[in-house]
């Protein structure tokens, strides 16, 4: 009998640590645990589905034969406890089920913050959440979204998309988009949404609710019939007892915690940053992807490490393609920024070294310049925020840059 | 699967797990792709790859799929789905007939005899650009031309070119033959390592004649270059045909056509390698641009490695083409990369409208003299 495989979570990190385990142990047996009773499937094109630009079909990741192709066992229901000392896990069903190796990758629970006179406040996470809200919605639903952070304005441009344009957001900082866009992106970006009819509450929150009306901290009020919040995330996992966590699962480099043969990857995690000595969550599709494919390895005995990245994520921000690279909100050097109706582009320098990049609009160039992180660039000057800067010429002599 | 464990197949997969990992389900790609007939979905594509288990759709597609590269423009999370889709031809179960005869017949190392019995018939066909052929003794020249395996295409640019050339005055060696094949014919066939073997040979034909500049009028040709100079780091300068030209424009006296003609960009020069402004400049050096496409980017592929795969696919696109011609008032279409002008060739002609090639353009326009 092959080594037994349990990973509870059938996200991104879940369904990489499977298939790394598959590659390596084509003899092991691997069930995945996951409480949604969904297949794998994409979070972020469920804003496609509100916007009627995908079907149901479409925002699954694999299709229908994958499981079995790959010899996965996916089981629907949720884990309440694991017992480290007795290698098993239990289901709420009250079922058992033993393991050789267990991945923890439970991903993360939307946040609620707790506001006076809202019952049932909805969500925006899992596919069930996308349901509710689409069958809310219509062309002249009031919708009020708390929280302009990037997830809240995804709703907002998924559902301007559908023709509803009665949509309030109320945030607390007075800018839009943080923590990816600073002050003087999230203007940009606000001039946009405001140009579309959109509501915006800027520096203010919700206070409580009577009825239909919400109340703001400003005095203002604002009538809706949907009430959505997205106000950040925070990791969830399954009580361990001896498990080290801060603020989630803590995680070494081979994506092992600190009990044996118990890994965990995704937003349930958070690694250190050894040269900055502190943990960082884990919160973004490809960190959770990378982490999976680590911890999936380490399972099955294959040797493999996180090796510390630049930063990257790139995708719509409200109805706008953004890439933000290593870190453009680094303290010190300089920045610089070209900006017109169409773009907004900063690049970071620190040290003459090229530190990051924040593109929104036109974000051309994106991926040699996630390359060329750290190279020195300060002898081009300012040419280096126009999108026909010629990035791919700098980085790179290995055969996987050449391709184009 | 079988791997030929050449670097590109090394860097290819990783790059398709950095897509596999990166992607986000937007599916953006799939709707961009201009030769998806089937509607394949993304998550299609992305299952056969991790589990090698295929199906008949994903198959049809991954051999229909012409590298335009529209996949990856259209992504929001910087997914190469364009290399992910090579790497699926790499790894396809089987292949069309005409594909192997394709990659037979360039310049493998392991296929000698086949390339001269086919460099006899070649070299009757050409003419006098024939001498050029797989020449033995190159010699060290500054500048370059470098034709590889399109010599042999009914292409008019080679003469074309070289007329401008020696009208200009200058001094300069030519590369032309299987022999010098870039090797993008086989990574379009998924034959990556048969791929590298080819431009490393370039790379040695290339340090015989030990030139500045190289000029090419392909498109892939072109790639290659850029991607053997950054693999070497080698002092010589690619460029293409028109980039070389309006170096030398103001030399030359230009006569203008009195027609208004469309521009057609390259999915190499412009979508990947981002250059889509010196086949307009040349152009407008002759007649009246007309774009047809609402920025270069968004030009529709030739679809040329269709004439492989699916010649009815290849025939709608040029519909489509010629369909915006007309529609923009064009009276003619003029593109700067040979293996375009060879996919469009027989439609255009048959629909009656001019179709140039931006180097012989340029010879007709200034046979005023230097
Ligand atoms: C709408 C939306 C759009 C997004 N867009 C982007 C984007 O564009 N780019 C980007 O980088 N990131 C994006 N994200 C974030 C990204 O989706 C997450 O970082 C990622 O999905 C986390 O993956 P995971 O596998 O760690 O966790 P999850 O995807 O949350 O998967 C964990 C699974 O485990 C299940 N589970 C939890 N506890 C138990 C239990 N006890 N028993 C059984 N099952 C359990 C959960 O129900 C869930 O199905 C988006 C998120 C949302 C919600
Ligand atoms: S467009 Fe990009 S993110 Fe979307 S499915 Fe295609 S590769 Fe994935
Ligand atoms: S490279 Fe072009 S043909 Fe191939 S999948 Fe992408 S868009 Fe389609």
């Amino acid at each position: 009998m092959g080594t037994r495989y349990l990973i509870i979570g059938n996200g991104v990190a879940g369904i990489t640590a499977a298939q790394e385990i598959r590659a390596h142990d084509p003899a092991g047996q691997i069930t995945i645990i996951g409480d949604e009773g969904k297949p794998y499937y994409y979070r972020a094109s469920l804003s496609e589905w509100i916007a009627e630009d995908s079907t149901t079909e479409q925002t699954y990741a694999r299709t229908t034969g994958f499981y079995e192709a790959m010899r996965i066992e996916n089981v629907t229901g949720r884990v309440d406890r694991i017992d480290a000392e007795r290698k098993q896990v239990s289901l709420e069903s009250g079922d058992q089920t033993p393991y050789d190796k267990l991945l923890i990758a439970t991903g993360a629970s939307p946040n609620a913050v707790p506001i006076a006179g809202l019952e049932d406040p909805m969500a925006y996470r899992t596919w069930d959440d996308a349901r509710k809200i689409k069958e809310h919605v219509d062309p002249q639903t009031n919708v009020l979204i708390l929280g302009g952070g990037v997830l809240g304005l995804e709703l907002a441009g998924a559902l301007v998309e559908i023709g509803t344009r009665n949509i309030a957001i109320v945030q607390l900082l007075d800018f839009l988009g943080p923590p990816l866009l600073d002050e003087h992106a999230g203007r940009w970006l606000e001039r946009r949404i405001r140009a579309d009819g959109l509501t915006l509450f800027l520096g203010d929150t919700v206070e409580r609710v009577e009825g239909q009306v919400a109340h703001l901290k400003s005095g203002k009020t604002r009538d809706f019939d949907l009430f959505v919040q997205s106000v950040g995330v925070r990791p969830r996992y399954p009580e361990v007892p001896g498990l080290e966590t801060g603020r989630a699962v803590r995680i070494d480099e081979h994506g092992a915690t600190n009990l044996p043969d118990i890994y965990a990857a995704g937003d349930c995690t958070e690694t250190c940053v050894r040269s900055q000595g502190r943990w960082q969550p884990t919160r973004i599709w490809l960190d959770c992807a990378r982490q999976g494919r680590v911890a999936g390895c380490s399972m099955a005995g294959v040797d493999a490490s996180l090796t510390e990245y630049p930063f990257l994520n790139a995708s719509i921000l409200y109805d706008i393609h953004y890439a933000y690279i290593g870190d453009p909100n680094a303290e010190g050097g300089v920045a610089h920024i070209l900006e017109n109706d169409r773009a907004y582009r900063k690049v970071r320098l620190v040290d003459g070294n090229l530190a990051g990049a924040m593109l929104m609009g036109d974000r051309r160039g994106m991926m040699p310049m996630y390359r060329a992180i750290g190279l020195p660039v300060a002898e081009y000057g300012d040419v280096i925020a126009r999108s026909d800067f010629p990035w791919n010429d700098l980085t790179g002599k290995d055969w996987e840059y050449l391709f184009f | 699967m079988k791997w030929d464990g050449s670097e590109f197949e090394a860097s290819l997969k990783h790059i398709a797990d950095f897509g596999l990992d990166n992607c986000i389900g937007a599916n953006d790609c799939m709707r961009a792709c201009p030769v998806n007939r089937l509607n394949v979905n993304q998550n299609e594509l992305d299952s056969v790859m991790v589990s090698g288990v295929w199906t008949e759709r994903v198959q049809t597609f991954v051999t229909e799929c012409v590298q335009c590269g529209d996949c990856t423009l259209a992504c929001p999370a910087g997914v190469h789905r364009d290399h992910m889709m090579l790497m699926l031809k790499a790894m396809l179960p089987s292949i069309p007939r005409s594909w192997k005869l394709y990659y037979n017949v360039k310049g493998r190392q392991d296929q000698q005899l086949l390339i001269s019995l086919s460099n006899i018939v070649g070299r009757l066909k050409v003419g006098p650009l024939g001498k050029h052929v797989d020449k033995a003794n190159l010699e060290h020249k500054s500048l370059l031309f470098y034709f590889g395996c399109y010599i042999f295409s009914p292409s008019k640019a080679p003469a074309a070119t070289l007329q401008l050339a020696d009208r200009l005055g200058l001094d300069y060696e030519v590369l032309a033959g299987v022999r010098s094949c870039c090797g993008w014919p086989q990574y379009l066939t998924g034959k990556m390592g048969y791929g590298q073997q080819m431009l490393t040979h370039l790379e040695t034909l290339i340090n015989k004649v030990a030139p500045k500049v190289i000029v090419t009028g392909c498109a892939e040709c072109y790639a290659g270059l850029v991607r053997l100079r950054k693999k070497t780091g080698a002092s010589w300068t690619p460029l293409t045909t028109p980039e070389w030209l309006l170096q030398h424009a103001d030399k030359l006296s230009w006569r203008r056509f009195d027609t208004p003609i469309a521009i057609h960009d390259s999915c190499h020069i412009t979508k990947k390698l981002g250059k889509p402004d010196p086949a307009r400049q040349l152009l407008a050096r002759i007649a009246d641009v007309v774009e047809i496409a609402e920025s270069p980017e968004d030009c529709v592929c030739c679809g040329y490695y269709n004439i492989h795969a699916n010649r009815d696919l290849n025939h709608q696109l040029h519909e489509e083409k010629l369909a915006l011609v007309a529609e923009k008032g064009a009276e003619g279409m003029a593109c700067e990369c040979v293996t375009c002008w060879e996919s469009f060739a027989e439609p255009f002609k048959e629909a009656g409208v001019p179709l140039w090639e931006l180097m012989v353009a340029a010879e007709l326009a200034t046979r005023g003299g230097a």
